[in-house]
């Protein structure tokens, strides 16, 4: 009897990254940059031109320490969470001067209905909003934790 | 940059614009918790991209984006993704080559991947 040792694939849609620097243009060249290299997306100078407009409409952070921005744009090839861990904290113009630990960015494919991308969006902003949920992750920074945390997200 | 980088970064910005124009929208993302406020300079900026874009195929593109709500499409398999119309193997640039066309069925600027 042959016993074959199973595991489980890898999400190619999800991945986690130490974010570096401490200012959000920064973090978000970082985040870009990583998504241009899972060939997520083309174009990633206009992506990242696209993500600092997102931030003049509004801040992205969503309550203490998190933010979720994201992208529906024909830039975008392949569906992709890319979620920044930053164990420095990084300045996001949140209300009340607070740093941002996490930061979540969710690209969607132009050929993707705008309804899905919403989806997605409130999908991971749902699963980041509890305390409980954004300390495991920082306890646990790997995909797994990752992956668990986001698994009703859409793909 | 190019033309279809031009009409890329006008397409993503009035996306944008869309959110904040559009109260249905609006009342989403303020459900997700953000807040959204007017853009005037990102209207400005709107009009400094347009300024360099070329006016005849900026007309095409804004008339799609009035009719459907979106200027430009992909194609992918030389299937237009905005009408599904599959596209003749003449209308698909050389390789290498980026150039504006135009979808003969929805009329969409089209980006060939």
């Amino acid at each position: 009897m042959a016993i074959a040792e199973i595991s489980p694939l890898t999400d190619t849609s999800l991945d986690l990254l130490e974010l570096r620097h401490r200012r959000r243009e920064s973090a978000l060249h970082q985040l870009v940059q990583c998504a241009f290299e899972h060939q997520a997306v083309r174009h990633p100078e206009l992506v990242e031109t696209s993500l600092l407009r997102r931030e003049r409409l509004g801040s992205t952070a969503l309550g203490r320490g998190h933010a979720v921005t994201g992208a529906w744009s024909w830039c975008v090839h392949a569906p992709l969470v890319l979620v920044g861990v930053s164990s420095r904290g990084l300045d996001w113009d949140v209300a009340g001067g607070h740093d941002v630990s996490i930061v979540a960015l969710v690209l969607t494919p132009g050929e993707s209905t705008e309804e899905m991308h919403f989806r997605r969006l409130e999908a991971v902003a749902g699963a980041l909003r509890l305390q409980r949920q954004r300390q495991r992750l920082l306890d646990h920074p790997d995909v797994a934790t990752l992956s668990a945390l986001l698994r009703e997200v859409p793909r | 940059m190019t033309a279809v980088e031009g009409f890329l970064e006008l397409h993503d910005l009035d996306n944008l614009l869309a959110q904040v124009g559009d109260p249905a929208r609006l009342g989403r993302w303020r459900r997700m918790g953000y807040s959204l406020g007017p853009a005037p300079a990102l209207v400005k900026e709107r009009e400094k991209l347009t300024d360099r874009l070329d006016r005849r195929w900026l007309n095409l593109y804004e008339r799609s984006l009035g009719r459907y709500g979106r200027g430009l499409s992909a194609v992918r398999n030389r299937v237009c993704l905005g009408c599904r119309l599959t596209l003749p193997t003449s209308a698909a640039p050389p390789p290498g080559e980026t150039q504006l066309h135009l979808c003969e069925g929805c009329g969409r600027l089209l980006l060939w991947d």
